[in-house]
């Protein structure tokens, strides 16, 4: 009797016909009606969630047969987020297979320099520029069976086969690298050691971490889900809103 | 540009000579949008070129959202900048 509250009151009545004004109003229906759209009306919510799914896209457009993120939607949204008083965190989903070297650092630089807490949650996979994203929050979680693939920047595009088209590569490579180190607990010598692993992949250097792994090297801070990310995200607002509130006292 | 991705690069750029389809331009309440035309009177939106910052946290405008189209939503240049 899961209803019971709902048919007390009909009990009592000679003639339980149900009123067609009490039905439960459905939100999505009215708005049809009322304003001719199938907007639900949004809830408003002090979490900003992000999710970065499939490539970062950036400078190209990728074929359609890509699942993409688009850096320049991701960016406006955080600059929104930022300046948005409601909004008072960020979280960041990732399952992504890597993208664009620079949308993907421009996206993780946002994210580290938000005012607001922001943590970062790694499902599935967040692979390659994934890295430097999946390190960028405050905090970052990773679920126990997603993976991280990291690997070196491998030559694509129009390139020429000179020494310094390989200083180039190696230049954003380390940009990749010192964000990384800079935003994790990993050691450089144990993230190029990962980077320049062989016999793990089959068709390139590097490995492949597996959610707890990712931990031990340091490079993500926990693992967990999609509660233990809001908890952290909830418990960092609290502290945030306790700063605010200490400063105007 | 470099890609960084653990996904083969064949699959990424499969099709990349191919020609795509062509994209319009339209504004719809106040945001000034990319959109391309995927079947008669639908469209889904590819990028959103000005609108205000609030705007880009709807999710109904985000990228890859279906939306109506109205006749009137051809390349307009007068329509830009209303």
């Amino acid at each position: 009797m899961m209803h019971r509250g709902n048919y007390t009151s009909q009990e009592q009545q000679p003639e339980p016909v149900p009123v067609p004004t009490e039905k439960p109003r459905n939100p999505v229906v009215d708005t049809i009606q009322q304003l001719g759209q199938t907007t639900v009306p949004v809830m408003d919510s002090n979490i900003f969630c992000m999710t970065i799914i499939g490539q970062v896209e950036g400078h190209l457009v990728l074929p359609p047969q890509n699942k993409t993120t688009k850096y320049e939607h991701l960016i406006p949204q955080l600059v929104a987020a930022e300046q948005n008083s409601k909004i008072e965190g960020v979280l960041i989903v990732l399952n992504t297979v890597g993208g664009d070297v620079e949308a993907g650092l421009a996206i993780a630089e946002m994210i580290s320099s938000l005012s607001k807490p922001s943590v970062t949650l790694v499902l599935g996979g967040g692979h390659s520029i994934g890295v430097p994203i999946a390190v960028a929050g405050d905090m970052s979680f990773i679920a126990e069976t997603a993976t991280m693939t990291i690997h070196p920047i491998r030559l694509n595009g129009l390139v020429i086969g000179v020494p310094q088209t390989f200083e180039y590569l190696e230049k954003m490579q380390e940009r990749v690298v010192r964000f990384v180190m800079s935003h994790s607990r990993i050691t450089e010598q144990k993230f190029k050691e990962l980077m320049f692993k062989t016999g793990e992949l089959t068709r390139d250097i590097g490995a492949t971490v597996i959610g707890p792994d990712a931990v031990t090297y340091g490079l993500i801070d926990a693992v967990g889900g999609v509660g233990a990310a809001i908890r952290e995200l909830n418990r960092r607002i609290e502290e945030n809103r306790a700063r605010a509130s200490a400063v105007i006292q | 540009m470099i890609l960084y991705t653990s996904m083969p690069l064949e699959m990424v750029l499969n099709g990349w000579d191919q020609e795509r389809e062509a994209t319009l331009e339209l504004v719809r309440d106040g945001v000034r949008m990319q959109v391309q035309a995927v079947s008669p009177g639908v469209g889904r939106i590819v990028r959103l070129l000005d609108c205000d910052l609030h705007r880009y946290l709807d999710p109904g405008l985000a990228p890859g959202t279906l939306i109506m189209l109205a006749p009137m939503d051809r390349v307009d240049s007068s329509m830009i900048g209303t």
